[in-house]
């Protein structure tokens, strides 16, 4: 646990003199240049100063000897905040949040002191001329340069899809970053301290690898950066692409791990996600491939929150909604607990059994609950067929159908027609009409062909004859997905 | 002999009669109600006659019927006369039963009057399974039956005199299969199954009962469940009998007797490789199923693992710089850890297939002539009567090498050789065309007395035809049904035996066939004949 150091320890004091002295020559090289080589020295200045690892800073009882010390260093950068501040210099300000840094010390320590508008105007001439780039050694790997050479072309084109893309694979690499952590991610930090909308204003003017390092210094600000971000600017997409992406990746991070908290506890942004999916210049749905978002519960709990909200959004999306995933089960959750139109429930239902239905998915199987949107599929039966007799109808329908292609050159889509009867047989769980064995033989007479126990199994053509019957006292579902229905002894035969 | 040949032809035909009304009768094998008719025809524009390509007749249990048929597709023009067509009609059972016996009388009469071949041979029934290792042909050409099996009764049209003649146009054949493999709503492949071209088949798809069979866990026992069809009330008198085999051998065998509506029984069998299982009805003696399972026990999968951005090999090559990425090889599976004596047993009977298959190849060396030359004497001397002509296709052709091989075929079949002049007059020491003609007969007269030699030798010569390099001995077929049989010489006939080289029998012969027929075509000319015997 590492020691946090409060205001008043050291407000007053000494500062360490040989410290500063170490930070005199750099200071006075006017030739000096704020580049990588500048942070190094720093760091490398203070490191051997207090001899002092990461590892050794976070055990609880440090000697009294290393605490004086740190305190000194803590204290020299308060004074150089202050004469940074004072004598508008870039460098003493950069010496004085390195010193915070690499003592993990809150900004606080310096928030009494004052910053002027003229030294903020400097700060932010100097981050306007920031460049950041990636670098590739000459010998590095093969796949190491055609990735580089990958980006640059995505960069010359601004082919936003190819960029998130790349930028996403660069998160998988071990050298990400190497050295950033103790520059220019402190500068940001510092200044989103100080005052957000200056990061907000900086961000559009960036290249895509600064960024990339803005996002990264300010992980746990992203949803705070990204609601502020302007939407209007096609030239300048990228960053609110790219925000958006790293939106639900950290938003997922936060619903997994010790610390976990469930969806609903997210923040709620979905006034903001559906103003950014409505947004036409900035057309997120091309996006969503490249962004690898899809596979997100929190994506689809925003999704369906959205949808749920502004019913004119799911033409769009409906390319990006995985029917066959489990992550979609929490789409269609979601959807089903913030609706509060049936004709929503009846338009998004439609338009998901016709894709379902009409798509090849593998997940053709009665034994399989927990396909994405089956919640919906069953809500919508429900409310379509609130008269028994369409009910009865639809019933019929589909088993003269399966009866039709049973007789047909090609028996490919029977499968499908015995799921959807399936389904609406689940749908009776909603909807409690009452049948007997005998009515059933008249509406669903496949049903009762005993040959099809062999093709569908035994275990369909129990639960279909259970569902619309009264052998079993009903059992209320409210979500249908993950909850297995019980039935009475005929249906113990699973196969 | 024809007095016997017309006897038999009758016993079945009356077999055949007898079959139709066993089949059709309710609960024997199904509940009809109904016949869907396909017709495949060719279309005669000059005499204005359809002919009969295939019919199918599929009963099923459907009552509606058609006033008029349907066509399935576009018609598809084989030339300015001949035109193909597909229609369907669903017909009643009375009809159908009309149309069985006025066939019989020579009579298609589908929508208008069809003209199909003379003295269609009718075939008793027989029994077509569809669950098999090796499934039958036959169901390529028959309406799959959601239920199960078929019986079928067919028209068989021997002769194809209304169709040989079509047929034997240039790709008409391949042309029509691919026309009727593409029509939707008629699943049908002739391109494996040609011999049934013209025929007449009734359909009796066996719906009476599904049969599921089930391994048991301990890979012993075999579950077999049998359920009736709705219509059916009472169990049928029926015998089960299951058996397994591995390696050509009867490895365990099980039988079950039963009257009873619903059927669940365990079969103790000891084994479940290549599982046959048989159901008969003793009381009409028809099968009711016959299937060959294998349950999957072992799962072997290979695959290629490419890696994002691995750096790929660079060629430089006559057209240019080309990238080739490379993948990483690997195979892995289920159940595959440990090898048992199937795997062992296996092992040998591929490897004794491929030494089977082997015998149409020959391996020879240096100082192997006569041997490699008796390889293709044996071959010429053993051809069958399907085959009308032997071609010689060999760059440096010359008339020894046509002795030394295509001479030792002895029943009159006619030669046409090709042979290139360029490459083959220094041999002959002939200064021009004229002089190589009169060199090439006076080697063929010094040779052999040409008796009985039906012989054209033709050169490319004088900016005819294309260059050629391979040397090929084709066997050409009397009919189109028939493959020909294509040999890959590997070398010049006049250099067989002198050093190493294969002659193998060459996979995809009609291809063969057909270059040399294009290349023959451009060069049977007066051009460039060389000799033309007698």
């Amino acid at each position: 646990m590492k020691i946090e150091y409060l205001l008043n320890d050291i407000k007053n004091g000494n500062e360490s003199a040989e410290l500063f002295e170490a930070f005199k020559q750099i200071l006075e090289n006017p030739t000096k240049e704020i580049n990588i080589d500048f942070f190094k020295q720093i760091n490398a200045i203070i490191f051997n100063y207090t001899k002092i690892n990461k590892n050794e800073f976070l055990q609880i009882n440090l000697p009294e000897e290393k605490i004086k010390k740190i305190k000194e260093c803590l204290i020299l950068s308060r004074k150089l905040y202050t004469e940074s501040v004072n004598e508008l210099s870039e460098k003493k300000l950069i010496i004085s949040l390195l010193l915070l840094r690499f003592y993990e010390q809150s900004f606080l320590l310096l928030s009494d002191i004052k910053v002027s508008k003229n030294f903020l105007d400097k700060i932010i001439e100097m981050l306007k001329n920031v460049s950041i780039t990636f670098n590739i050694k000459d010998d590095a790997r093969y796949g190491e340069k055609k990735w580089l050479d990958a980006i640059n072309e995505a960069k010359t084109l601004n082919d936003y899809s190819k960029m998130l893309k790349m930028m996403d694979e660069l998160n998988n690499s071990p050298f990400l970053f190497e050295g950033i952590e103790s520059s220019w991610t402190i500068i940001f930090q510092w200044i989103w301290f100080i005052r957000h909308e200056i990061i907000i204003e900086l961000i559009t003017t960036m290249s895509p690898e600064t960024v990339e390092v803005v996002f990264y210094s300010l992980k746990d600000e992203i949803h705070n950066i990204v609601i502020h971000l302007p939407q209007n600017n096609p030239q300048k997409a990228y960053p609110v692409l790219r925000g958006f992406m790293l939106l639900f990746h950290c938003l997922e991070e936060k619903t997994r791990g010790e610390n976990a908290i469930t969806l609903q506890e997210l923040p709620d942004c979905t006034d903001w996600i559906i103003e950014m999916f409505h947004n036409k210049i900035i057309n997120i749905p091309e996006y969503i491939p490249a962004m690898r978002i899809a596979h997100l519960k929190s994506f689809n709990y925003y999704l369906g929150k959205a949808i749920a909200k502004d019913i004119s959004l799911f033409n769009k999306f409906l390319s990006a909604i995985d029917l066959d995933a489990e992550v979609s089960v929490v789409f269609s959750e979601s959807f089903l607990d913030n609706v509060n139109q049936n004709r929503k429930i009846l338009f998004v239902g439609n338009k998901i059994i016709y894709k379902y239905f009409s798509e090849k998915i593998n997940t053709y199987d009665f034994t399989n609950k927990n396909i994405g949107c089956l919640g919906i599929i069953i809500q919508y039966f429900y409310l379509k067929y609130k008269t028994k007799e369409k009910y009865i109808k639809k019933l019929n329908k589909t088993s003269s159908m399966i009866i039709k292609i049973q007789s047909s050159w090609d028996f490919t889509n029977i499968k499908k027609f015995w799921i959807y009867l399936f389904y609406l047989a689940m749908a009776n769980n909603y909807l409690e009409y009452h049948f007997t064995e005998k009515q059933l033989k008249e509406i669903i007479p496949i049903v009762f062909d005993e040959r099809e126990r062999i093709n569908q199994g035994y275990y369909c053509i129990d639960t279909i004859i259970a569902l619309l019957t009264s052998f079993v006292e009903k059992i209320k579902l409210k979500k249908i997905n993950n909850d297995v229905v019980e039935f009475s002894k005929k249906s113990d035969k699973n196969e | 002999m024809f007095d016997i040949e017309n006897a038999i032809k009758e016993a079945k035909q009356e077999y055949a009669n007898k079959d139709f009304e066993l089949l059709l009768k309710e609960g024997n094998i199904a509940f009809y109600k109904g016949c869907e008719v396909s017709h495949i025809f060719i279309f005669d524009k000059e005499e204005k006659k359809a002919i009969n390509y295939f019919t199918l007749f599929s009963f099923d249990e459907l009552s509606s019927v058609d006033k008029t048929p349907n066509y399935l597709s576009k018609q598809l023009d084989i030339n300015d006369r001949y035109f193909c067509g597909i229609q369907r009609k669903r017909i009643s059972i009375e009809n159908a039963q009309n149309c069985f016996i006025n066939i019989q009388k020579g009579i298609l009469n589908f929508d208008e009057e069809c003209l199909t071949g003379r003295n269609l041979y009718l075939l008793p029934k027989a029994f077509v399974p569809c669950e098999s290792n090796e499934k039958a042909l036959l169901n390529s050409i028959l309406k799959p039956n959601y239920w199960g099996d078929n019986y079928i009764i067919e028209f068989f049209d021997e002769k194809k005199e209304l169709l040989t003649e079509i047929l034997n146009i240039k790709n008409v054949s391949e042309k029509i299969y691919d026309y009727i493999r593409k029509t939707q709503r008629i699943k049908m492949d002739f391109s494996k199954i040609y011999e049934r071209i013209g025929n007449i088949i009734f359909q009796f798809p066996i719906t009476i009962c599904k049969t599921g069979i089930y391994s048991e866990k301990n890979s012993n026992d075999i579950r077999l469940k049998l359920e009736y069809h709705p219509r059916q009330k009472a169990g049928k008198n029926i015998h089960i009998i299951i058996t397994a085999s591995f390696d050509d051998t009867i490895t365990a065998a099980d039988y079950y007797d039963s009257c009873d509506l619903k059927i669940d029984h365990i079969f103790h069998l000891g084994d479940d490789y290549n599982l046959t299982t048989t159901i008969l009805d003793k009381d009409n003696n028809l099968f009711l199923h016959k299937s060959t399972v294998n349950f999957i026990k072992k799962i072997s999968i290979s695959s290629s693992l490419g890696i994002t951005y691995s750096e790929p090999r660079l060629l430089k090559t006559e057209t240019g710089h080309k990238e080739i990425d490379l993948v990483h090889r690997t195979s892995f599976g289920i159940n595959i850890q440990r090898k048992d004596y199937t795997d062992y047993i296996n092992q040998r009977v591929r490897n004794n297939e491929i030494i089977r298959k082997s015998s149409d190849l020959g391996v020879f060396k240096k100082k192997q002539r006569q041997e490699a030359l008796k390889f293709i004497q044996n071959r010429i001397k053993n051809i069958s009567s399907d085959f009308i002509a032997i071609y010689l296709w060999d760059p440096y052709l010359l008339p020894a090498d046509i002795i030394n091989t295509l001479y030792y075929e002895n029943s009159g079949l006619i030669f046409q050789c090709i042979t290139d002049y360029q490459k083959t007059r220094k041999k002959l020491k002939a200064n021009c065309f004229s002089d190589y003609i009169q060199k090439v007969k006076e080697e063929f007269s010094s040779l052999s007395n040409n008796q009985g030699v039906h012989l054209k030798l033709v050169a490319r010569y004088g900016g005819h035809g294309w260059g050629f390099h391979d040397r090929f001995l084709i066997f050409v077929p009397r009919d189109s049904f028939t493959l020909p049989e294509v040999y890959s010489l590997g070398i010049s006939v006049n250099q067989l035996g002198k050093s190493h080289h294969i002659i193998q029998k060459v996979p995809n012969p009609r291809v063969i066939l057909d270059d040399f027929e294009k290349l023959w075509k451009e060069l049977d000319n007066s051009d460039c004949c060389v000799i033309h015997m007698p």
